[in-house]
């Protein structure tokens, strides 16, 4: 993980359209996550496990005084789990914060609204509901997440459901 | 809406009055000659009724001076206060209440009418009317304005004098107008009152005329009392638990990080030292004394026992026992509830108490009073008490147990079902009680805040109802123990002892019963629970015999079971951190908790685990005599002692202090000099031999002998027994013609037993190695 990516510099364009993504890696998908959704970025934690949890948990971390749940990316997209140690990215949504457990996290890019394409259609339904588009990099593709679709308390009522 | 400063601190100070003023009022019904009392009440109402006028509340200004004149002509003797007087005022205290709780809900006073309050006040001053003229015009001409007849006149005096009292900005709190107002007569006083000399001299007479009778009583007193104290934000003061909370995890870390570098030592001790110090300080600002609630009650027991006709005296005991604030707040309604109880179907008519040999006049006792980590509150009657068999036959028809299953409990048990949800035994649903939502209400309540709730009643002598309540909820004692490769806290107010089961012994220990593992504890069975199937219930788990087995004897809301672990930790004080929807929706854990060693663990409901094991009532009629055990420590008051033999000898070691058993072959024992010790992982713990158990198997390394670690103030101490025989009650002894309770012995079943010295034993020398750093230190510092 480059920490000196994480010093974001806001530059205030008058171009709207332009966003910046912190980009994570899980396998060989490249994610972006808009930054202004993140909290703080925790490197190499090891989440403790919590037995009986859904699979999308992938386990509690201690972040400023609170247990923090997290999801890990990989188990929601039905890959294996990894061992070892995992960076989260500690993400505020309307139910609260959670973490997002990545392989790892990569720089800020700036994208722009020029190059986001919807989600195709050809998407399995799963995948459909977690991501939200795409933008076009210049040698592939940084695929969206939407913080709110991860909350683990919505992913917890499908799991339900 | 907003509400200004000065409202919202008037608000809070005319309540506390008023609270005082009912505390008074109550005891006075007592006390009728306490001019101390009457003089509080009166500056209770005089002060509300000063501050009102400043404000610009008629209403209340109006209602508060016709009682201002009322507990005038008390506190000058021409009135006794009889009952129709403390009545009046009682509802002079409502009245006051109502239109305050107006204000803080709209802001101003409200339409109400209070003129037939007035007009009862008024009537009840009526005889002492003529003759206080007499002693009026005895006393200066200038008190003839105090005159009941003189009303008008002096509603203005009192009204305007506080006013202007206040003009100067000096002023700083409501309560500051009626001192100076109140000392002006004497000019000296006066002067020596900084606010006073910039009252304008006239009006200062003015109001002296009507203020002097009121006596310039304790009122330096109060003000004094009101600098040294704060009124501190709840909110504020949740943050710095929190906080707090924070700091003892990170300081857990430091000790744990830092043990091994002397340097850091000495200063980890005093992060040590400075955080516990913290942490009760803060957790001291949150406690309440428990008089705050207790104080509410002898108006509820006076209503009350007028409107059922009957006749109570109340006893209060232990007001001064603090408790958290959050929890304070958690008991009011079951204690509250409780009373009601006790006086509607305990306390018997005073015919039917006369008819039955006992003192017409009931007794309701409240008692609170600190037990260990717990602060146990009583509501104890001498009423009819609970007659069991109208329990067993009303808990079969309402279907709650089963008729051959109430034959077999014991009575205590029969007791605790009135506890159950749409129970209740009162013949007659009155308006008081008896509408079924009785105790189950009572029992939620305390549950809700990790609290116990029991009963404990004679039929014709009276019931007892206890409640145990933690002294704070973020931070609780647990027990930290190992499965499925994770650390787990398990609540210690729910652990009643461990079991420890080596693999050797495993086959044997645990019977099954077609897949139902039970264990005979003392002879009876109980269900177990193993932790790991429960938590993995797809993985392959180990076989019993395959490594150590730690049996953590449980009580849940009276369902006991065994919950099997795989390896037992130190306990632990660990602060509850709550746990995200979605892993609370899983039902096992209540919270997680960050270890010292910085690792998480997750909080362990026993209740859940019962539930979802399938552990019920039902399931433990055989282990109802471990429930008697667990429970007969509280219903007595005997301690519980752990009964063991050492060469042949019985001794005691109170249970309270028991940490853990160990049994170990004889070569883990080691020896400083000629000290035995044990060294569990580096923490090196002294073992006391006075019973030459040692001895005994001396030269036998490969021979088993027992250690029962117990806790000595902040040290742990081993003990070497060769048998561990029983847990029992103990009773107390007296010296023969002194009757003064013996120490260092106790009756255990019925022989007298000698009590293991625990603090005899000899520390060890605490520079190369101790059993707990806090210990360490405290006694480096001695």
């Amino acid at each position: 993980m480059s920490t000196a990516g994480m010093a974001i510099h806001r530059k205030e364009k008058a171009a709207a359209t332009l966003a910046e993504m912190c980009s994570v890696r899980v396998a060989q998908t490249l994610f972006g996550v808009p930054i202004t959704h993140i909290l703080e970025i925790v490197g190499s934690a090891l989440p403790q496990p919590v037995p009986l949890a859904p699979t999308f948990v992938g386990g509690l971390v201690h972040y400023r005084g609170d247990v923090l749940t997290t999801v890990s990316l990989r188990q929601l997209l039905g890959l294996p789990p990894r061992d070892g140690k995992q960076d989260i990215l500690v993400l505020e949504c309307a139910g609260g914060c959670f973490g997002l457990l990545v392989d790892s996290v990569g720089e800020v890019l700036t994208v722009s609204s020029a190059d986001y394409e919807p989600n195709p259609s050809i998407l399995d339904e799963r995948r459909r509901g977690l991501f939200a588009g795409a933008y076009k990099l210049k040698d592939s593709l940084l695929v969206m997440l939407d913080p709110e679709r991860l909350d683990p308390m919505r992913l917890g009522q499908g799991h339900a459901a | 809406m907003a509400m200004d400063e000065l409202t919202r601190e008037f608000l809070i100070e005319s309540q506390e009055g008023l609270d005082r003023m009912e505390r008074c009022l109550t005891e006075l019904e007592e006390r009728p000659q306490d001019a101390g009392l009457i003089g509080d009440i009166f500056r209770s109402v005089h002060t509300i009724k000063g501050t009102t006028g400043f404000l610009g509340f008629k209403r209340l200004e109006k209602l508060a001076h016709a009682g201002e004149n009322l507990l005038g002509l008390l506190r000058e003797g021409k009135l006794t206060a009889d009952r129709p007087t403390i009545t009046g005022l009682l509802q002079l205290l409502d009245g006051l209440r109502s239109i305050l709780k107006t204000i803080e809900a709209q802001d101003s006073e409200g339409a109400g009418e209070d003129a037939a309050l007035i007009e009862r006040l008024e009537e009840l001053q009526a005889p002492a009317k003529a003759p206080a003229k007499h002693v009026v015009r005895l006393r200066a001409g200038a008190h003839e304005a105090q005159a009941p007849s003189d009303g008008p006149n002096l509603a203005h005096a009192g009204a305007s004098a506080p006013s202007e009292a206040a003009t100067p900005p000096a002023a700083p709190a409501p309560a500051a107008p009626t001192p100076p107002a109140a000392k002006a007569p004497e000019p000296t006083e006066a002067e020596l009152k900084p606010a006073a000399p910039a009252v304008p001299k006239t009006q200062v007479e003015a109001e002296g005329e009507a203020a002097k009778p009121r006596g310039p009583g304790a009122l330096p007193g109060a003000a004094t009392a009101a600098e040294s104290t704060l009124r501190v934000d709840v909110a504020l003061l949740n943050r710095m638990m929190n906080l707090v909370g924070e700091l003892v995890l990170t300081r857990n870390q430091v000790l744990q990080a830092t043990s091994a570098d002397p340097n850091m030592r000495l200063l980890s001790r005093r992060l040590d030292m400075v955080t516990a110090d913290l942490r009760e300080s803060v957790m001291k600002a949150r406690m309440q004394p428990v008089s705050n609630i207790f104080s509410k009650m002898p108006r509820i027991v006076r209503d009350l026992s007028q409107s059922l006709g009957r006749r109570v005296r109340l006893q209060v005991e232990g007001q001064e026992t603090e408790l958290d604030k959050s929890l304070l707040e958690a008991i009011k309604d079951p204690l509250t509830h409780a009373v009601r109880n006790s006086l509607d179907h305990g306390i018997e008519l005073p015919e039917v108490r006369q008819a039955a040999g006992k003192d017409p006049e009931g007794t309701l006792k409240l008692r609170a009073s600190h037990e260990g980590s717990h602060v146990v509150i009583e509501v104890s009657d001498d009423g009819a008490g609970v007659a069991v068999d109208k329990v067993r036959q009303k808990a079969i028809e309402r279907g709650l147990i089963t008729a051959e299953r109430a034959a077999q409990l014991p009575e205590r048990e029969l007791l605790q079902l009135i506890f159950l949800p749409g129970f209740s035994t009162a013949a007659a649903v009155t308006n008081v009680s008896g509408r079924g939502v009785g105790m189950d209400v009572v029992r939620t309540n305390v549950e809700k805040i990790g609290g116990k709730v029991e009963i404990d009643s004679r039929a014709g002598k009276g019931t007892t109802l206890r409640m145990r309540i933690p002294l704070t909820l973020a931070i609780i004692p647990a027990l930290i123990v190992r499965s499925v490769k994770q650390s787990f806290a398990l609540p210690q107010g729910a652990l009643l002892e461990l079991v420890h089961i080596p693999p050797e012994q495993a086959a044997a220990s645990i019977e099954w019963m077609e897949g139902a593992p039970l264990y005979r504890l003392r002879g009876k069975l109980l269900p177990l629970v193993f932790l790991d199937r429960l938590l993995m219930p797809q993985a392959e788990h180990k076989a019993v015999n395959d490594g150590d087995n730690f049996i953590a004897v449980l009580n849940a809301d009276g369902r006991q079971f065994g919950l099997v672990v795989d390896g037992l930790a130190d306990p632990e004080e660990i602060v509850v951190k709550p746990l995200s929807a979605v892993l609370k929706d899983i039902g096992l854990y209540s919270g997680a908790t960050v270890l010292g060693n910085a690792d998480l663990a997750l909080i362990l409901d026993p209740g859940s685990i019962a539930l979802k094991a399938g552990v019920t009532m039902g399931a433990d009629e055989e282990g109802s005599r471990v429930a008697d055990e667990g429970t007969d420590a509280e219903a007595g008051k005997s301690l519980e002692y752990l009964l063991v033999e050492a060469a042949g000898r019985q001794a005691a070691v109170p249970l309270a202090d028991v940490l853990r058993i160990e049994q170990l072959p004889l070569s883990r024992i080691e020896y400083i000099g000629y000290r035995p010790v044990l060294n569990f992982e580096g923490q090196l713990l002294p073992v006391e031999d006075s019973g030459g158990v040692l001895a005994a198997v001396e030269g036998r390394p490969e021979a088993k002998i027992i250690v029962v670690v117990c806790r000595e103030g902040n040290r742990h101490v081993g003990i070497a027994v060769s048998h561990v025989l029983d847990v029992a009650a103990g009773g107390d002894l007296f010296e023969a013609g002194t009757s003064q309770r013996t120490g260092g012995v106790t009756l255990l079943k019925n022989r007298v037993t000698g009590v293991v010295d625990l603090g005899g034993v000899a520390p060890l020398p605490v520079e190369e190695s101790g059993p707990d750093v806090q210990a360490e230190f405290a006694e480096a510092v001695r």
